[in-house]
Parts: C-alpha cells; sequence; structure tokens
C-alpha cells in the first residue's frame, strides 16, 4: 500500500447507499491514485485531515452480500476476509446503511457484523424516509447494534462534520453486538424483517419517484427520453467539446508557431514545438471530452437515471451478448474513445467491462473523420444515387456502420469465448430517483480528469516524442536551394520513419499501399488526423495549403484501389496511442491492448487486402 | 424459462413467488434481495421487446433478465 502505515478504515455499504458521495464529500480532492499491484477494480483511496492527524479511508465497492456475484464485489469481500497481499484487513469499518433501502442495508450490515471489527455506522437518506412520510428510531438502531449512529443527508452535508469528527477518534469505536448465528439465507432475511419492522416506519415508494418512472419507463414514452437524453448526450460530446478542443489546439499550435519563430529554425527548436508541445497537446486536448462526457455520466448515475437506462436498452444489447450499462460507453466512443472506456467502469460485471472496452475503438470516433472526407473527397465523386443521397455521404453512412456492426459482432464472440462464465444474468435494483450532490460530481469529474492526466497523459507524451524522434533523424543538411516545404519533405523521407516506411512497406503491399502511404499509416499513431499532416508533408503540400491541392495531388499519384484500402484499413486498425495507453491504465496492464491492437490489425489488414483486391 | 404464468401476468397485478429453480448463483442473489419463496409482489413492467422485467415487493424494486437460467414458479391471486 501507498501510504505510510498501512491502517486504514474502510467505506462499506449496499450499491446506491449514498456510500460513494459521501466519501467524496468527506474526503474533498485529498486522494491518491490507489497503487495496488494485480487489481483492476481500484477502490478508492482517500484521507481524512485534522489538525492532529490523517486517516487514510478507503471507498470498498459497493455490494449487497458477502457472497460475491462479480468481481467488484469480490474485491470487497476479499479485502474484508483478509485475502489480498496488495490491500490488508481495514482497522475499523464506517458502515453506509441506506435509510430509504433498510432491509438490504441491514443484510449486509448482519455479515460485515460478524466480522468482529470496530464500526460505525453512518445512517444515510434519513430525508428520503420524512418525504415517504416515515420514521426511523436511530436510538433504536444503536440499542440494537451497539454502534453510533450518525444521520447523514448527503448532498446537503447535514451529519457530515460529526462523521468526520467520529472517524479522528477512531480510538472510542465499539465492536458491534453479534448477530444471532444463521443457517440460510431464509433465516437472515426474516432476521432482518423482523428488525427492520420495529426501527422504520414508511410508505412503499416514493412519489416522486413513481411519476417520473411512469413516463422515464413507458413503453413508448421510455424510449422517447432515452433516445433524447441520449441525443443531449452525444451532443454534448461532439459539439460543446468542440470549441474548448479548437480554443486548445489554436493555442498549442500558436504557441508552437512562437517557440519556431523566436528560436528559429534547428533540432532544439522543432524538438521543443513539434515534439513537447504538440506532444502535451495532444494529451491536454482530450480533457473537454473527459470531462463532458464524465459529468454526464455521474450525474445520469447518481440521480437513478442510468439504472433505467439499461433496463431499456438491454435487450438490445444482449443480443450481441452484452448488457445495458455497455450502452453509455460505446455511445461514447462515437466522440472519442478514451473518455468511452474511462465510463465504462459504470459496468459492475467485469466481464462485459472488459469486452465493452475492447470494442470501443471500433466505434468511428471523432480522429478518423479527417482521414475518411480526405479520401472520400478526393476519390469518390459527388453523384447522387437513389435520387437523393450523395455517394460521398452513403459510403461515409457505411463506414460508420461497418465499425459499429463489426464492434458487436466481435463482442458477441468474446462473450461465447474470452469471457465467457458464470456471472449472473443481468439483475439490477431501481434506487429512488436523487439529487446529485454538486460537491461530489466536482470530485469525482476532477479526479478522473486527473487521474486521466497523470497515467495516461505521461505515457502519451512520452510515445509522442518518441515518434517526433523517428520523424526528425537522422538530419539531413539543409539545402539552400529548396523551399521549407521541399526541406520537410526530404527531411521525412530520409527520416528513420521514412526508412522503417520503406523497410516494411513490403508488408503493407498485398493492401495496395506504397512507402509513402506506410509512413502514413505508421505516423498516425499519435493519433489518426496525423495521416492527413503526414500526407501533406510527403507530397509537398504545406498544412496551411487548402485540403485542395492535397487531394488533387493524391488523386493523380494514388491509385482508386489503394485509397479504397486506406478508409478500409482505418474502419478497423487501433492506429491511437492514447487509446492504447487508456486500455493500458483501466485494465491493469499492457496484455489488454496488445491483443486489442493485434486482433484490430488483423480485421484491418484483412478487410483492406479484400477490399484492394476487389477494387483493382 | 419463466413459469408461463410470469410470462402472461398482467403488468400491475400481484403474485406469490413459490419456487425458485436454476442457477444458484442467481437464486442466491435473489433470496439475499429478499425474493424468497413465500414473497408477494407485483410485476410493475416489462422492458420493450421482451427485455427485462421489473418486479416490486416492500421498498425493493428490481429488474432482471428472463433468462433461461432460473425458472420461476409463482402462484397469481386470481
Amino acid at each position: 500500500m501507498s501510504h505510510q502505515d498501512s491502517s486504514y478504515i474502510a467505506f462499506v455499504g449496499t450499491p446506491n447507499s449514498g456510500k460513494t458521495t459521501l466519501f467524496n464529500v468527506l474526503t474533498g480532492m485529498r486522494k491518491k491514485v490507489g497503487n495496488f499491484p494485480g487489481i483492476t477494480i481500484e477502490p478508492s483511496l482517500g484521507f481524512v485531515v485534522n489538525d492532529q492527524q490523517r486517516i487514510a479511508i478507503i471507498d470498498l465497492p459497493g455490494t449487497y452480500s458477502l457472497l460475491p456475484t462479480s468481481l467488484d464485489e469480490e474485491l470487497t469481500v476479499s479485502v474484508l476476509h483478509n485475502e489480498l497481499s496488495s490491500i490488508p484487513k481495514p482497522s475499523a469499518i464506517v458502515f453506509v446503511m441506506d435509510a430509504t433501502n433498510f432491509d438490504k442495508s441491514l443484510y449486509l450490515y448482519s455479515q460485515v457484523a460478524e466480522l468482529g471489527l470496530n464500526m460505525i455506522i453512518a445512517l444515510t437518506m434519513v430525508d428520503g424516509v420524512k418525504a415517504r412520510s416515515g420514521v426511523i428510531d436511530d436510538i433504536a438502531l444503536e440499542r440494537l447494534t451497539g454502534l453510533t449512529v450518525i444521520p447523514i443527508v448527503g448532498h446537503k452535508g447535514i451529519g457530515v462534520e460529526s462523521l468526520k469528527e467520529a472517524i479522528t477518534n477512531e480510538h472510542a469505536w465499539h465492536k458491534p453486538n453479534m448477530p444471532p448465528a444463521f443457517e440460510e439465507i431464509r433465516d437472515r432475511v426474516h432476521w432482518v424483517k423482523t428488525i427492520s419492522d420495529t426501527i422504520i416506519r414508511m410508505k412503499e415508494g416514493d412519489r416522486l419517484t413513481q411519476r417520473l418512472d411512469a413516463i422515464l419507463l413507458h413503453p413508448i414514452g421510455g424510449i422517447i427520453s432515452f433516445l433524447c437524453i441520449m441525443a443531449v448526450f452525444f451532443q454534448s460530446i461532439f459539439s460543446w467539446a468542440i470549441p474548448f478542443m479548437d480554443l486548445i489546439e489554436s493555442g498549442f499550435s500558436s504557441l508552437e508557431q512562437i517557440v519556431l519563430s523566436s528560436m528559429g529554425p534547428g533540432i532544439l527548436s522543432d524538438l521543443i514545438a513539434r515534439g513537447l508541445i504538440a506532444g502535451v497537446g495532444s494529451v491536454i486536448v482530450f480533457l473537454p471530452q473527459i470531462i463532458i462526457l464524465n459529468v454526464f455520466v455521474v450525474i445520469l448515475e447518481d440521480c437513478g437515471y442510468l439504472a433505467r437506462a439499461a433496463f431499456l436498452i438491454d435487450r438490445l444489447m444482449g443480443v450481441f451478448g452484452l448488457q445495458g450499462r455497455s450502452f453509455i460507453p460505446l455511445l461514447g466512443s462515437y466522440a472519442c474513445a478514451i473518455p468511452g472506456i474511462m465510463s465504462a467502469r459504470i459496468i459492475p460485471s467485469h466481464r462485459d467491462r472488459m469486452t465493452t472496452m475492447l470494442i470501443a475503438p471500433l466505434m468511428t470516433c471523432s480522429a478518423r473523420l479527417p482521414v475518411y472526407t480526405l479520401i472520400i473527397s478526393a476519390f469518390i465523386p459527388p453523384m447522387i444515387v437513389g435520387g437523393f443521397f450523395s455517394l460521398q455521404a452513403v459510403i461515409l453512412a457505411g463506414l460508420y456502420a461497418l465499425g459499429a456492426f463489426t464492434g458487436l459482432l466481435v463482442a458477441f464472440i468474446m462473450k461465447k469465448s474470452l469471457f465467457k462464465g458464470d456471472v449472473i444474468p443481468f439483475l439490477i435494483e431501481f434506487p429512488p430517483y436523487r439529487m446529485p450532490s454538486l460537491k461530489s460530481l466536482s470530485v469525482s469529474v476532477s479526479e478522473r480528469a486527473l487521474d486521466f492526466l497523470k497515467s495516461a497523459g505521461t505515457v502519451i507524451v512520452t510515445l509522442s516524442l518518441i515518434l517526433w524522434c523517428l520523424s526528425a533523424f537522422p538530419r539531413i543538411e539543409d539545402n539552400p536551394l529548396a523551399t521549407s516545404i521541399e526541406q520537410q519533405q526530404m527531411q521525412l523521407e530520409h527520416s528513420y520513419a521514412g526508412m522503417i516506411g520503406k523497410t516494411i512497406a513490403p508488408v503493407f503491399e498485398p493492401l495496395g499501399f506504397d512507402w509513402k502511404l506506410t509512413v502514413g499509416v505508421l505516423g498516425s499513431f499519435a493519433a489518426r488526423e496525423v495521416f492527413v499532416t503526414v500526407m501533406g508533408q510527403l507530397y509537398g503540400t504545406d498544412t496551411t495549403d487548402s485540403d485542395a491541392t492535397l487531394r488533387s495531388t493524391l488523386q493523380q499519384t494514388i491509385p482508386f484501389a489503394s485509397a479504397l484500402s486506406v478508409l478500409a484499413f482505418y474502419v478497423y486498425a487501433l492506429q491511437c496511442i492514447s487509446t492504447m495507453s487508456i486500455l493500458k491504465r483501466e485494465t491493469g496492464s499492457w496484455k489488454w491492448p496488445a491483443f486489442a491492437f493485434a486482433y484490430m490489425f488483423a480485421l484491418a489488414y484483412a478487410f483492406a487486402f479484400l477490399v484492394h483486391l476487389v477494387a483493382s | 424459462m419463466m413459469d408461463d404464468t410470469l410470462r402472461t401476468m398482467p403488468i400491475g397485478s400481484k403474485a406469490i413467488l413459490t419456487s425458485l429453480e436454476g442457477d444458484s448463483d442467481f437464486i442466491r442473489r435473489l433470496n439475499e434481495l429478499g425474493f424468497l419463496p413465500g414473497t408477494t409482489f407485483t410485476l410493475l413492467r416489462r422492458a420493450p421487446f421482451g427485455g427485462p422485467i421489473e418486479i416490486g415487493f416492500g421498498q425493493t424494486r428490481i429488474a432482471f433478465r428472463p433468462d433461461s437460467s432460473v425458472r420461476i414458479h409463482i402462484h397469481q391471486f386470481t
């Protein structure tokens, strides 16, 4: 464990108990990216600080029972049973008990109490009980459990200070009264029912939730509202993020220009401008989409809609072996696979999460668009087909559909082979609708953004620098007669990247790629849209020229079949180091990005080969 | 497969769960959530196109796939 001593307090509770909200409100940004080797589902590690001490707390994944049915539940159970080497048993437990879902919380509590650790109870959602004109007797709960009970209204911050104070006084905590010994689940459930009748009384069901669900889960109204919400979601990551991304891109490119012009031409200014600044820029540019997508996902999850959306779309996703919750990461991947893959954390089933992450890069991300538009506008005539549709648009739509269809097909195959398993079928609880806590939202979102910058960002910058070195070395002498564009063209041709392109060109020859196209494909590892820049450099047109120049040059030099083959290749190939580094981050090893790269390369190669064969 | 009675049970109607057969993990989790033989529940919704079904009992509302792994036997009120 990464903090000084390995003593810490664990947060334990059922899903939707308000546990993570409470944890976020309590720790704020005093968090650390956990470093727990060999664990893919990383629990959050945070700190509660007062004048004298800093107490580590860990938010263990929510579970209904200590008999786990999924990998994240299993993590909680193995930590509590002290079965892991990387996370020892906690010294004490804050049990987060949801007053509006009291029976299920008490069920889990009765199992956790048997561990015999020091505990306190944070009783959340007490306002929800009042809203259902009910009462909860927290004194009776204290008597029954023998523990301190702290009532909490998380999103209003009520009770948070008392909880904080209690956490800094761990020595005053007690062991819980032992519940009776149970032989069967039935006995435990009945005990829970008997006890809960003496502690809590409230009407069945929350009025607001019932009214909202009458619309949001209505057979027709539900689908319409689902489509509307997803349309806003899609629109937000596509359009609302664009101005910020443009701003970041133009900011970094003017910074590049300032460096180039103030330092003059030379290897150092080139390194700083085209290597370092461009590399850092290519990381920062993801932030608007990551932030917007995560704000959206956290709000949907915290307010309770995510469970409903999963319910509505589950049948469709089930056809391909996935489940309802896979829908959002996949939809997000149309903007960019990076935030898409990060948002797959909302899928509790490990197997479904892995499958979703591994097919996410097949969804047509916005970085493929510049490549598609360049090739399509250069090689596909703008004719009208079917009396109405432009052929160019039909081809573009076809490329999108092909990516989605193949992705779902691959998911189907993976769920039948690689991730076949004994997971229980789709089972989801509908929590009451709740107002999300703004503080918890901002903590979650900034935590994920910082996590991306720290773990994926460093890898992306390093790899961009390596790619820069490959295209900048060995240096060729300046030719005084050459224009700067010709100079760039020659430099690239004689660089390692050019040499590698020429050496491995035979590999791509069956696809109809010459060495220039090969270099373009290699260069676009930095990001797919770099293909356009590299093509511009190799064909001696400046990026500041209009695309028309490049288009006509390409038309004259690249055979039609090869152009189609390039399109086919980009539908499938995982040409993106950023996606690979986020896959590494989210799966915990390079094994999975390597696997994804290999299967997508094989798909891309086979498909491009086929297209080239047919077209020529 | 669910019993025909659950499949054809009208939305909004009540029934008593009589027994569960099949995948033991799934049954255990349904039991832990309080869905035990003897439980009176309401069929609240069916998702479109033969998707999951939603049932309610007490304060609990859960949805699950009408999956082949569990047989649900019920006694419907008439």
